[in-house]
């Protein structure tokens, strides 16, 4: 090849390069998007291009997913979940982990969501049954019309939530359980040694207030909690929720009794114990700044 | 008697500091060993607080234990830093205690149990308690 071809060559391909190609810059159907969730420390991703509707209706039974299909809920390749700890799925356990996933269609009754371990899948090629993949009845319902495809956590606890795919005006539902980092019960053996009434002093009172109020310890469903008298309205009874040896963190009740907040760690509660018996302890913060007293009264 | 909402939100920082946490949640912390000879050259001094002045008896604290300090994980996502390998490296350098809740709180545990007679062991089981 003569120079000068080369030149032109090199021309031409510098003239490339400072053409803008911004990345990624292209107009797609169904567009990438996530959805990430923590719940008491466990991490839930999904990744999925969202398809929108584009007048189709119905959108399940039709052209775009007829009834039997295996279907990935999301477009291009195939819709992530990934987690950072074992969950539950409708009760199945989920070991932490990154799958792909597939629903099986039909137009009766629960659909079936696939997880197979294999997550990088085109969604032409949906994979075979293998002992590997996870199979999660599903339920589907109704739902007020979603133009794109979404996966959301419209419910959440400290505990898990439900995890929604919907599209069109078709919603599926997964109930996630997370493992608890913490174990709100305790032996009744262990707990009754701290049951009992303390003069509670603040360290830094209301002014015009006392700051000395009765702090109440008692052992009920498995769990030792406290309250003030007279009652704290924000705290109400609380899940005194051990978290290391004589240390313990405030667990807030919602009204159904299930918690949905942990103190920690905002509020810390150390006894110390005379002959064996918890008799005094300090509240402090997260900056390990004194906030109060208590003190055992008969 | 005193809200008890009021002392949360006066302390209530850790909700925003805790999102720096980058280590698997849950994950027991492994503490470090603290390296032989360790000193506290390189804490910051007192005039190198001079723009926080609230700070200075907390990095004086850390001063006089760097062997402890030193044994100590820090729970913010510090650890997950280049340089960095214990409580001590929050308080060097670019000092990340300088503006961290979390390193400031598990430095001033540390130095108040190690004051009240604790050993290192108890000292690591406090912190895991309230920073774990």
């Amino acid at each position: 090849m003569p120079f000068s071809d080369h030149v032109n060559r090199l021309a031409g391909l510098l003239l490339l390069l400072q053409v803008p190609f911004p990345a990624a810059a292209q107009i797609r159907a169904s567009e990438l998007g996530t959805m990430t969730q923590l719940i008491d420390g466990t991490k839930l991703t999904v990744t999925y291009s969202r398809p929108r509707t584009r007048g189709r209706q119905p959108l399940f039974g039709s052209k775009a997913a007829h009834w039997g299909e295996v279907w990935t809920p999301g477009a291009n390749w195939a819709t992530v979940f990934e987690v950072s700890k074992d969950v539950t799925l409708n009760g199945r356990p989920v070991p932490k982990g990154k799958y792909s996933v597939w629903m099986v269609l039909r137009e009766t009754g629960d659909w079936t969501t696939v997880l197979d371990p294999r997550w990088r899948i085109f969604h032409m090629n949906p994979p075979d049954s293998s002992v590997t993949q996870i199979r999660v009845s599903t339920p589907v319902s109704q739902a007020p019309f979603v133009d794109v495809l979404t996966w959301s956590m419209p419910e959440l606890s400290a505990t898990g939530g439900t995890l929604a795919m919907q599209w069109g005006t078709t919603r599926a539902t997964l109930k996630v359980g997370v493992s608890p980092s913490l174990d709100v019960t305790m032996p009744e053996a262990d707990a009754q040694a701290y049951v009992g009434r303390y003069e509670y002093r603040e360290v830094w009172p209301t002014p015009g207030r006392t700051g000395v109020s009765a702090f109440i310890v008692t052992y009920d469903n498995k769990s030792l909690k406290a309250r003030w008298e007279p009652n704290d309205d924000y705290m109400q009874t609380f899940a005194l929720i051990r978290v290391g040896p004589d240390i313990f963190t405030p667990g807030l009740y919602d009204k159904d009794g299930t918690i949905y907040e942990v103190l920690r760690p905002d509020m810390m509660f150390t006894f110390k114990r005379v002959v064996g018996q918890p008799t005094t302890f300090s509240v402090r913060g997260l900056s390990d700044v004194l906030e109060a007293t208590g003190t055992r009264k008969p | 008697m005193m809200g008890r909402r009021a002392f949360l939100f006066s302390v209530g920082v850790a909700g925003p500091a805790m999102l720096l946490v980058k280590r698997s949640a849950g994950a027991a912390a492994v503490h470090p060993t603290p390296r032989k000879g360790i000193t506290a050259a390189k804490v910051l001094a007192s005039a190198q607080l001079a723009a926080r002045p609230d700070l200075q008896e907390l990095f004086d604290g850390i001063r006089a234990i760097p062997a402890v300090a030193d044994g100590i994980r820090c729970s913010c996502g510090c650890a997950e830093l280049p340089g960095y390998y214990s409580l001590l490296s929050c308080y060097e350098g670019d000092a990340m205690a300088k503006i961290c809740p979390i390193c400031q709180g598990a430095g001033r545990l540390t130095i108040r149990l190690h004051a009240e007679g604790q050993t290192l062991g108890q000292i690591r089981v406090a912190v895991d308690a309230q920073y774990g």
